[in-house]
């Protein structure tokens, strides 16, 4: 038989075979999409968690970050000295330099007077180094020295943040004159910009000092080649790493040392563990329960791969009819999670692809591993 | 016992390595929803561990401290007015900070950095505030000079660091004088300890972040409450380490999604546990049918077969939560030493589990029914 009439012949009966006990059918589709989703929700947080970490790096354009030795990430900074962005740029490599500031401040709510945590962060002058068109766009509106530009996508519990209105950072009135949308939640409630020379005004700290010096280099210059140079010439106290190190150590960071990252990997592990015997335990009864038909088959003289193809349409039956509705009602909850947190959490055709992917790998691995028992399919045993 | 339970129990019983497959398919279930409940409850315990530490009837803080874990201070000259309060025997300041330690194997296991941040607890050595190890070797260990204490429990980043050993706090090379016992939690990593007067050497403007009250003998513990409010200053706040902790795991869910995933993940183990229990009744039931066509042959109702296939359901609610419970405290075990979290089965989980699993085996055996009520004598035959 061709492989496509083979193929069309496997499919409808196993079609009909795993129609004919509908409630048996829908609770095996149920278990298979509950794993399904569970898996997808966990891949889709964890990816939106890596994507987010990182998002106020993503926003600058750098090729090497100065950090104190102390930096473990984004919250935990400690400082290094302004200076060393002048010994940067003396090592011929540096194109330009960027001062970013971090730090976590207490924010009020006016008139209500009602306290939440902020990240407020102070930047020099875009020029080349912010990405970001809502930052870059609301530097030129930091002109007066209580101007702050605040995060749109801020908890609710910080109150208003709407340009024009005014709060409080610490003892000193702000007031918003623009939004840019960063949505750190789990550093704190709400983010705010200011300009450098007032960012030491707001939290009281030592001009001289900064958070983090980001490097731009000069055209041709390898990051490699400038991160030894750099070393060389910068004190002991800084750490120096290119912008692919720094992210991939605040990711790894998040994702295996925090203990989120791990949770989060085990129960992908056993989502997929529980999907595919949720499989094994359906082709396993229904092989049991068809062993005759199968004799019978056989009897007739069927070719194995039809008699196989069978039980992996089955399989593959199983896999397509759990993943359509895991990925309509993890699209339902991934919006939700989206909406309450800002985390990019959707179902787009990557995620979609991988989905596809995972289940039918679970399906033909559940299905390998049943459908050799067809083989013990006796004709001699039918009468 | 009844005719139905004890056939119930015999099909069950007569092929035993059949009970202990169809026990772990239901266990699969109980396993899902003990892992995800442990992580939740892993991490609204470790988040709230500072006021479940406290050794203590009542923490004071200042009120602009939202959590536990914001460094808001109290002036220390603030709680020391506390004393005088009828009914405190003791408040004891407990001082917070993070600090830098260097890896002493020089590793760099996860990435480039040597120096880790880990948090600093500094306190009297005399009387503990917090429960973090054994008081007396506590003590002995704080009271050394120049040194401090490790948390055993501190994630591995900060390498290999065993008592004797010297090791750099913020570039200052101090002795291990000990070994506490603590934990981290999502936010930080490690923690070490030092006595108070060791820390406001080093530190000579610290102000503690709390202060632990703790109540003379006899004292009522609501009068005692109102006497601290009525004598606290505006920017004060008195809590008992419950409503702390309450406030925490409130302030846990709300600041991230992990209440909502790690609900759904039990959601999905009870259906993925219903759904098993259905698959081995229904082949149980469709193995037997021929058996159950001859009972009702024999004159036997449906309801005395329901009852079987019920009786069926709830001893495999039984091993099939036995067998996961057991699997499950190994499997906390291993993610608690992977995490560093206080992740464990505890009797109020392991109840509301039992809970679960049971109704969702009875829905479930319930379900199967209907295949036995189908089985028909003639077709025997």
């Amino acid at each position: 038989m061709d492989a496509l009439p083979l193929a069309r012949s496997c499919v409808a009966v196993a079609a009909a075979n795993l129609l004919q006990h509908r409630l048996r059918l829908v609770a095996a589709l149920s278990g298979i999409a509950v794993a399904l989703l569970l898996l997808l929700l966990q891949i889709s947080v964890l990816e939106a968690a890596r994507t987010k970490v990182t998002a106020l790096y993503d926003d600058f354009n750098f090729d090497i970050a100065i950090l104190p030795d102390i930096y473990q990430y984004l919250m935990s900074v400690g400082t290094i000295n302004s200076v060393d962005l002048e010994i940067a740029r003396s090592t011929g490599d540096v194109a330009d330099t960027f001062g970013l500031n971090v730090e976590n401040v207490h924010w009020m709510e006016l008139p209500s007077k009602h306290m939440t945590y902020n990240l407020l962060i102070g930047i020099d002058d875009p020029g080349s180094f912010v990405r970001d068109p809502d930052i870059r766009a609301g530097w030129a509106q930091l002109r007066s020295p209580h101007a702050i530009l605040a995060d749109a996508y801020s908890q609710k519990s910080v109150g208003p943040i709407s340009p024009g209105t005014d709060a409080q950072i610490g003892d000193t009135r702000v007031h918003i004159v623009g939004q840019f949308k960063l949505g750190l939640f789990f550093y704190a409630e709400g983010a705010t910009i200011a300009r450098n020379v007032n960012f030491y005004g707001f939290t009281g700290g030592d001009p001289s000092l900064i958070s983090i010096g980001l490097v731009r280099l000069k055209p041709g210059v390898s990051p490699d080649k400038a991160r030894a140079d750099l070393i060389k010439a910068l004190p002991s106290n800084t750490l120096v790493l290119t912008r692919d190190e720094l992210l991939h150590d605040e990711r790894a960071y998040f994702l295996s040392t925090k203990p989120v990252g791990i949770m989060l990997y085990i129960s992908m592990i056993i989502a997929s563990l529980v999907g595919a015997a949720i499989i094994v335990q359906v082709l396993s009864t229904e092989v049991s329960n068809r062993m005759g038909e199968y004799a019978m088959f056989k009897a007739m003289g069927a070719d194995i791969p039809f008699v196989y193809g069978i039980g992996m349409a089955q399989a593959g039956l199983l896999g397509l009819g759990g993943l359509v509705p895991a990925i309509v009602i993890g699209a339902l909850i991934l919006s939700f999670v989206a909406l309450r947190t800002h985390l990019d959490t959707f179902v787009g055709p990557s995620l979609m692809m991988t989905m596809l992917a995972i289940s039918l790998t679970l399906s033909v691995a559940a299905g390998a591993a049943v459908i050799r028992r067809v083989q013990r399919a006796d004709p001699a045993e039918l009468f | 016992m009844s005719a139905q339970v004890l056939l119930g129990l015999r099909l069950l019983w007569h092929d035993k390595l059949r009970l202990l497959s169809m026990s772990a398919s239901v266990a699969v279930g109980v396993v899902i929803i003990f892992v995800e409940l442990g992580f939740l409850w892993g991490i609204l315990d470790a988040q709230a561990l500072v006021a479940t530490l406290a050794r203590g009837q009542f923490l004071v803080m200042n009120k602009t401290r939202a959590d536990l874990h914001h460094w808001d201070k109290i002036p220390a000259a603030e709680l020391t007015l506390f004393n005088g309060v009828p009914g405190v025997a003791k408040v004891m300041p407990v001082y917070e900070d993070h600090y830098g330690l260097t890896d002493p194997d020089g590793g760099r296991t996860v990435d480039s950095h040597r120096i880790r941040r880990v948090i600093l607890y500094a306190f009297s050595p005399i009387d503990l505030p917090l429960a973090v190890g054994d008081p007396a070797p506590m003590s002995a260990a704080l009271k050394m000079a120049d040194s401090f204490v490790f948390d055993r429990w501190s994630r591995p980043i900060y390498g290999h660091i065993v008592p004797g050993m010297d090791v750099e706090l913020d570039k200052v090379p101090l002795q291990v004088s000990g070994l506490a016992t603590m934990g981290p939690d999502i936010v930080n990593d490690g923690n070490v300890f030092m006595s108070d007067t060791e820390w406001l050497k080093r530190r000579p403007d610290a102000q503690p972040i709390m202060g632990v009250v703790r109540l003379a003998p006899g004292a009522d513990v609501e009068e005692v409450r109102q006497r601290l409010l009525a004598s606290a200053p505006s920017d004060v706040t008195v809590m008992t380490p419950q409503e702390a902790r309450a406030r925490e795991n409130n302030s846990t869910l709300k600041a991230a999604p992990i209440g909502l995933l790690f609900a759904l993940g039990m959601v999905a183990g009870l259906v993925i546990g219903t759904i098993n229990c259905y698959q081995v009744l229904y082949t149980e039931v469709s193995d037997h049918l021929g058996q159950y066509a001859t009972v009702k042959a024999m004159g036997f109702s449906d309801s005395f077969l329901n009852g079987v296939i019920l009786t069926q359901a709830l001893v495999l609610s039984g091993t099939g939560f036995a067998t996961g419970l057991l699997f499950s405290i190994f499997a906390d075990a291993f993610v608690a030493w992977l995490t560093r979290l206080p992740i464990q089965v505890h009797l109020e989980s392991g109840s509301l589990v039992l809970l679960a699993v049971i109704a969702s085996c009875v829905l479930a055996g319930w379900m199967a029914v209907r295949r036995v009520e189908a089985a028909d004598p003639a077709a025997l035959y």
